[in-house]
């Protein structure tokens, strides 16, 4: 009896939970105008975008801020709010302004909003802002006529319209009414979306109605997936249409779903970077020819080609190929064992050595596989990599302190997104306040570099570095990094340049819109 | 003095000591994670920016400063104001939490209306069986980590058979699995609880008498072992609470879920840390708040801990 009574409990509670669940059974549906996007988080200051420059902030401000020129994956830079330029002396060029462009709010877009942003970032108001140190060459803006501005850097910048890629254009008035908090609650943008909310897990956001850069789809939906198995699995159940930051070993898990990954290519590049300047006499890694035989030992090709499915380039130099200097001529560490076995005799290591490298995890895709593969392949030469892995709070106050506390650490070499060479020389040089590399030759040839009022002639100068960095080895050269993002099946248009998605190019398949 | 107001005394004490202890480490412990002025500045940040940041937000002054300043807010019921958004801490909580809330209270709901009856079918009769390869089950769940669970129910549930969706907080469809989820975290101890207290209740001299008085075993096993067999595990309830808080981070994470979870990390971060500090605090008291509650539950509902109170 007792047994009976409990048997139909089950059997009720199953049938509950079976009714509970078929009730909801259906396909999640989609909507047609609505665009979907995984993000890891959005930015730190959501609207305010000075406040922060580069990957996951990027994602958000590329929907919401336009700014003077666009500089693709392959380096060219583009027209984008300014339509024209021309350098009028070694230090000022002068933009002219697209026209009939309308902020978020209406306003149209004139020379005034290009000289609020100029003198914003460098004001001292700004100096808490990220983007205020990408700026920092800048001096001044002056409207010529509504739609003409001149901008005077303050040493010769032949490189301007491709870092100009980086300033946003925000409506001046709306910053000044609301106050750098209020805005970015509020932001007001010419990009290709308009805010409608802040949501605790996301953004939505609306096709901007006089938008000149028109969004084929008419909502938007930044959604925060803080985990990348997440986010792979809202690709997979149809929940999202875009996951960024993905690895590329997510491949597998997508393809059953008919999802697929895009790798963009970045204009960095991922260096095992040595700390050479507090490294005690006698160290190995302080000769050359030490730091060269390591470059030698590392079998990059076939780990680009297991991990990234041959889909990025094994780096020749500390700059990817779309950056302006970028030495064509220079080849890769041949991976060859018996060299670098070679090297290290020579340099009196035979025998090898042991040093450990501090590394922060998740910076690029799939790093920590890179970084074992890297640590198993010196030890077939006998030497001992120890990975050591650091919360990004630390790495970021050792990066500004050079307060590492071992030999080496795992960072990228950055040129993004205006793809000037030389803007990772401010930390890997004795530029840096406080260098982990300083290369006393180096620093006039880098001066010079950035003093050189011709494009041409810069662009050798920039080679020249490129070539002093690759042979001098401070860093094993390991590959350029990718960025991952995956499309679900049924989206077209999908394009990224160094992680600035152009989401207003993002289209759904009529197969899907009949959903 | 009244047990009911010895009671209360007790508790106000606790709750005094433990606001104290928990805005003290809080305060200095978030601290040694790092400088947030370094996060909002950037890896390339030169001192003057830094500096910059610092003055910002008040970061530059004394710490005991900072700590006497960060006492006399909390007084005032002010947590501040994030270091990220620049919004107050209290506005940001009180959008996240009904979301946790809601979460954890059908995590709760889930856990005791499966745990319950399965507790009392295994400890009802011997480990034969059925009974043997539930409790089998139950004990490889308990070895789970919560995370791998949710994982395996998207997978299951939303991609494998398109029937949930896999993320989001709209509507009771997107409530099921985050709160599945949740409800693994406590689900296996409950139930184990539940039926060892059953079996340990069965051999009891009361449920000997009810027997002898002619009571059927249904009415044994619910009217008398289970109420008594629920005493042991309410104040287990009350314990996992916290767990529960904590579950609540990673069931968040997953499922993209807009609560106090997803802004821990957010902060976590962005070393937000009045964010950190508030969420930190916020959730110590509702771990204090259901222990307390448990406490008093249990008090109310064993009548041999009421005469013993009633007694001193």
């Amino acid at each position: 009896m007792r047994k009976m009574i409990l048997l139909r409990g089950v059997a009720v509670a199953a049938l509950c939970a079976v009714t509970l669940l078929t009730s909801c059974a259906r396909a999640p549906t989609i909507e047609r105008d609505v665009l979907r996007v995984g993000l890891v988080s959005l930015p730190t200051m959501p609207g305010n975008p000075f406040s922060s420059i580069g990957v996951p902030s990027i994602y958000t401000w590329a929907a919401l801020f336009d700014s003077l020129t666009f500089v693709t994956a392959d380096g060219r830079v583009l027209p984008w709010l300014a339509t024209q330029w021309r350098q009028l002396d070694a230090r000022t060029w002068e933009f002219a302004l697209r026209r009939d462009v309308y902020f978020h709010n209406g306003v149209e877009f004139d020379a005034r909003a290009v000289v609020f942003a100029v003198e914003y970032v460098t004001s001292e108001a700004a100096r808490r802002e990220s983007l205020a140190r990408e700026m920092a060459g800048l001096e001044m803006a002056v409207a010529v006529d509504r739609y003409t501005v001149r901008i005077r850097a303050r040493e010769p910048s032949p490189a301007m319209p491709s870092w100009l890629a980086l300033l946003p254009i925000v409506e001046p008035g709306a910053w000044q009414r609301l106050g750098r908090e209020g805005f970015s609650q509020a932001p007001v943008g010419t990009g290709p979306y308009r805010l409608i909310r802040w949501r605790r897990d996301g953004a939505d956001l609306q096709a901007a109605p006089r938008g000149w850069r028109p969004a084929r789809l008419g909502q938007l939906q930044l959604r925060v997936i803080p985990d990348s198995i997440a986010r792979v699995q809202a690709l997979q159940s149809n929940a999202i249409d875009v996951a960024v930051s993905l690895g590329p070993d997510d491949q597998v898990l997508l393809a059953q779903s008919g999802a697929r990954l895009d790798f963009g290519p970045s204009a960095s590049v991922l260096g095992l970077t040595f700390v050479l300047t507090r490294l005690r006499p006698g160290h190995p890694l302080l000769d050359r020819r030490v730091r060269q035989a390591l470059n030698h030992a590392i079998d990059k090709q076939a780990y680009v080609q297991a991990i990234f499915g041959g889909r990025t380039r094994i780096a020749t130099q500390p700059g990817t190929a779309a950056v302006v200097g970028f030495d064509s001529t220079l080849p890769a560490y041949e991976y060859d064992p018996a060299r670098a076995r070679s090297l290290l005799a020579e340099a009196g290591f035979a025998d090898g050595f042991t040093f450990a490298a501090e590394i922060a995890i998740g910076a690029g895709a799939a790093d920590a596989a890179v970084y074992q593969q890297v640590a198993a392949d010196l030890r077939r030469v006998n030497v001992d990599l120890r990975l050591l892995v650091i919360p990004l709070t630390q790495f970021v106050t050792n990066v500004q302190n050079n307060s590492w506390s071992h030999e080496a650490f795992g960072m990228n070499y950055n040129a993004e997104r205006s793809l000037d060479a030389l803007r990772f020389t401010r930390l890997h040089s004795c530029l840096a306040r406080r260098p982990w590399y300083c290369d006393s030759k180096l620093t006039p040839l880098i001066a010079e570099a950035q003093r050189a009022a011709d494009g041409a002639e810069r662009a050798r100068l920039v080679g020249q570095v490129m070539r002093r960095y690759r042979d001098e080895a401070p860093a094993i050269w390991l590959h350029e990094i990718a960025y991952v993002q995956g499309v679900a099946r049924g989206i077209g248009g999908f394009a990224q340049h160094n992680s600035y998605i152009l989401y207003e190019r993002l289209e759904r398949a009529a197969s899907e819109r009949a959903q | 003095m009244t047990p009911a107001w010895a009671l209360s005394f007790s508790l106000l004490r606790k709750l005094l000591l433990l606001l104290f202890t928990i805005t003290t480490l809080l305060f200095f412990l978030v601290r040694v994670a790092g400088d947030p002025a370094t996060m909002l500045a950037g890896p390339e940040a030169d001192p003057a920016q830094i500096a910059a940041v610092r003055s910002a937000y008040g970061l530059d002054r004394p710490l005991p400063l900072q700590y006497l300043a960060y006492l006399g807010q909390l007084v005032q019921l002010d947590f501040g104001r994030s270091l990220a958004t620049g919004r107050e801490v209290s506005q940001l909580i009180a959008e996240a939490m009904p979301a946790t809330l809601l979460l954890a209270s059908l995590a709760m709901g889930v856990t005791l209306v499966v745990s319950i009856p399965l507790g009392v079918w295994l400890g009802g009769a011997p480990l034969r069986g059925a009974r043997r390869w539930v409790t089998a089950v139950i004990f490889v769940l308990q070895g789970i980590p919560g995370f791998v669970i949710g994982l395996l129910l998207i997978q299951w549930l939303a991609i494998g058979s398109n029937l949930l969706p896999s993320l989001g907080f709209g509507g009771p469809r997107t409530w099921i699995l985050p709160s599945l989820t949740l409800a693994s975290f406590l689900m296996p101890q409950l139930v184990r609880v539940i039926a060892a207290n059953v079996t340990e209740a069965l051999g009891a001299p009361y449920v000997r008498t009810a027997r002898a008085l002619g009571a059927s075993e249904v009415r044994v096993l619910w009217a008398h072992v289970l109420p008594n067999a629920l005493l042991g595990a309410t104040a287990l309830v009350g314990t996992q609470f916290a767990f529960l808080l904590s579950g609540s981070v990673i069931s968040e994470s997953i499922y993209a879920w807009p609560g106090i979870g997803l802004l821990l990390i957010d902060s976590t971060r962005t070393l937000d840390f009045p964010v950190m500090q508030a969420i930190a605090l916020v959730v110590a008291l509702c771990v204090f708040g259901a222990n307390a509650t448990s406490e008093l539950l249990v008090g109310r509902l064993n009548p041999r801990l009421r005469h013993e109170a009633q007694r001193a």
